[in-house]
């Protein structure tokens, strides 16, 4: 008779372990499942290639590595509190509605001077994002609906509502020549991309002192400690006299807004105006980023490795659909799920042997 | 009176072939989630059942018994390899879940494009059938027959109460004898294969196209996540919240002639009730009455097992 025998390690295997298994597996099934799915139109060498060309041109891939980089980080503070954040898409999204409207509803925004804009706009979108995980947050901590539908169903509403707003007619934001757009934000805000990348020295100042900032609340203050308490062991945290609720709210929030910054950094930094429809235009960063926390293993110094090798992954995505075709292979946008599929399944099935050995024994 | 009577009766008929797949697929995740599996893929579940029925439409002739076998063949041996892996090592539930929905999105997305460049070359071809009133109707009747089959087969049988038992607390019903894991596995059986059919029912009997944003991007896994949780995945109530959904979700279209809202609001409108009825529901004495399974996507296993 076949017996499966698991038992807990005496001592964790290192824990970069994992990931690296993660990712390399990943990759293979990835490349399994496209080599057959497309009628062996896309060879493993293509595939190998695809995400070659991202990891070694870190140029090309900066500024999505800068933003994914803020998402993972955002994440991760929610999801040491043990939430699941899935609605970083809605955050991001709602942020970068949210200077919009302002810069074309109240003109002052854009007046000040160019630092002073930016910062203003970097604070709205803090404020939009923590409003809007704030709302799922308060759901979770104070109602107990589930924080993973609810946040997902919250970015389809993102979606729509911004598809909604863009397209009002006789509104400041509409294109003037009639596009499902908004206009492009003011020069005063867009950030000067460095030239040979596609980064600015903006985008990477933020992303440092966001990643600071993190560190500091998860490792140096009560609220930090709170959320990561809250992840760990809840009855620790109620019986020591702190609101569950109000630390489960908080960290949604938290998270939501970093996130939101994300999103005004990728209209300044990257595009400088929203393409409706959201749902089919975005980049999903709000998605990838969940891949860029898992992979990081919840360790900050990781999110930057992890959001580098996603990244590629995601570029990769774009290479493949450039050197095979849409047409003659089939390879859309959605290759990008099938690697970040993959890889998150490999890796919710081998962290168990982190701490687990698995024996088949016959 | 007569007109509002007259317009509830159209969106009822009309809608009834969203009724069937929304019912079929949160009947099969309510199925599932008793026997303590959190199937949190169910939306990329949806994206590939719908995916693969149009695969079969248009590659087998609109032949409507592979394009309901396909997707329910391949759902439940996702299914199956996921309560294996749930029940037989401590793995995350969620983890596992959400990972495997952004792989089947993926696959989604490589899979329908190719039938879909086929679909463009014939130029008569409709995937799945229009259903007439009669059929519709029988559809209605159909789900109200498997609904009160559904409660007597999970309150009434034993293989029904082990699946209970094992979603309410594992550690203890394997101690009185109930084998854990062959109940997950036939729960996963004819749950994610009842995942399948819905998707199968969306694609044949109401969208009949498929483009990334009526199947991958639509969000109807998650309306069916929200049907099956608001009705406290009970057979009979969900048939309730089922037939909610499937009608607030045809009508958002006619939402705008009647109201004037605009069309993105209302794509938005399920999304927000679905949100509003899990809140209801958690708020309400609602939660005690059709409560969860307390073992509901809780990490089992057990240390030196064997198979």
């Amino acid at each position: 008779m076949v017996s499966i025998v698991v038992v807990r390690r005496v001592k964790p295997v290192p824990y970069f372990i994992v990931p690296i298994l993660a990712l390399l597996i990943g990759i293979g099934v990835s490349i399994v499942i496209l080599f057959f799915l497309t009628g062996y139109m896309v060879q493993p060498m293509d595939v190998l290639v695809s995400i070659w060309t991202g990891l070694t041109q870190p140029n090309v891939i900066a500024n999505i590595f800068l933003i994914l980089t803020i998402v993972g980080f955002s994440l991760a503070m929610s999801f040491k509190g043990g939430l699941y954040n899935i609605g970083g898409e809605g955050q991001f999204w709602m942020a970068a509605w949210m200077i919009v409207w302002l810069v074309f509803t109240t003109p002052i925004i854009v007046s000040q001077t160019p630092l002073v804009s930016k910062l203003v706009a970097l604070a709205t979108g803090f404020v939009a994002g923590f409003a809007w995980g704030l709302l799922a947050g308060i759901l979770r901590g104070y109602v107990g609906v589930d924080e993973v539908p609810l946040t997902l169903m919250m970015n389809y509403v993102a979606y729509y509502l911004i598809d909604w707003l863009v397209m009002l007619p006789g509104r400041p934001w509409r294109d003037i020549y009639g596009y499902a757009k908004t206009r492009s934000l003011p020069q005063t805000l867009q950030y000067s991309i460095i030239p040979g990348t596609t980064v600015s020295v903006e985008m990477i100042l933020v992303t440092i002192v966001i990643g600071f900032l993190i560190w500091l609340i998860l490792d140096f203050t009560r609220l930090g400690l709170t959320i990561k308490i809250h992840g760990s062991n809840v009855n620790l945290l109620r019986s020591a006299g702190y609101s569950v609720p109000l630390t489960a709210a908080l960290a949604l929030a938290l998270s939501g807004g970093f996130i939101g910054i994300a999103g005004i950094l990728y209209l300044c930094g990257v595009t400088p105006s929203i393409r409706i429809p959201v749902e089919t235009t975005t980049s999903g960063f709000g998605y990838l980023g969940i891949l860029v926390t898992w992979l990081s293993m919840l360790e900050l110094f990781a999110v930057p490795i992890a959001a580098y090798v996603v990244s590629s992954l995601y570029n990769a995505g774009f290479t493949l659909m450039a050197i095979k075709g849409t047409q003659q292979a089939g390879v859309t946008a959605g290759v990008t799920n099938v690697f970040m599929g993959s890889v998150l399944l490999m890796y919710a099935l081998l962290i168990t042997i982190s701490e687990y050995e698995i024996r088949i024994v016959w | 009176m007569d007109a509002a009577l007259t317009g509830f009766l159209d969106i009822l008929i009309s809608s009834g072939g969203l009724f069937v797949a929304f019912y079929l697929m949160a009947l099969g995740h309510s199925i599932v989630e008793k026997s303590g599996i959190l199937n949190l893929a169910i939306d990329g579940m949806f994206a590939l059942s719908a995916t693969l029925a149009f695969f079969a439409d248009v590659y087998y002739g609109n032949d409507l018994l592979k394009s309901f076998l396909l997707p329910a063949v391949v759902i439940a041996l996702f299914g199956l390899f996921m309560a294996f892996v749930l029940t037989k090592f401590p793995v995350s539930h969620g983890a596992v879940g959400l990972s495997l929905m952004f792989l089947m999105y993926g696959l989604s997305s490589v899979i329908g494009y190719g039938p879909r460049i086929v679909q463009a070359t014939m130029p008569n071809f409709s995937p799945g059938v229009s259903l007439s009133l009669e059929e519709r109707i029988a559809g209605y009747l159909t789900m109200v027959a498997l609904s009160i089959f559904a409660y007597w087969f999970i309150e009434k049988t034993k293989i029904g109460v082990s699946i209970k038992a094992s979603g309410e607390d594992p550690a203890a019903a394997e101690a009185l004898g109930v084998n854990v894991l062959a109940s997950r596995l036939v729960a996963a059986a004819i749950g994610f294969s009842m995942i399948g059919f819905g998707g199968a029912a969306y694609m044949n009997f109401y969208v009949r196209l498929w483009d990334e944003r009526a199947v991958i991007l639509s969000g109807y896994g998650w309306l069916a996540f929200s049907i099956a949780l608001s009705g406290g995945r009970h057979p009979l109530v969900v048939l309730l919240t089922s037939l909610i959904f499937s009608m607030l979700v045809h009508s958002s279209l006619q939402l705008v002639a009647w109201y004037g809202i605009s069309r993105e609001l209302s794509y938005s409108l399920p999304f927000i009730v679905a949100i509003i009825s899990m809140t209801i529901y958690m708020a309400t004495p609602l939660r005690r009455l059709l409560a969860s399974p307390k073992g509901l996507g809780r990490i089992y296993f057990r240390e030196e097992r064997t198979v």
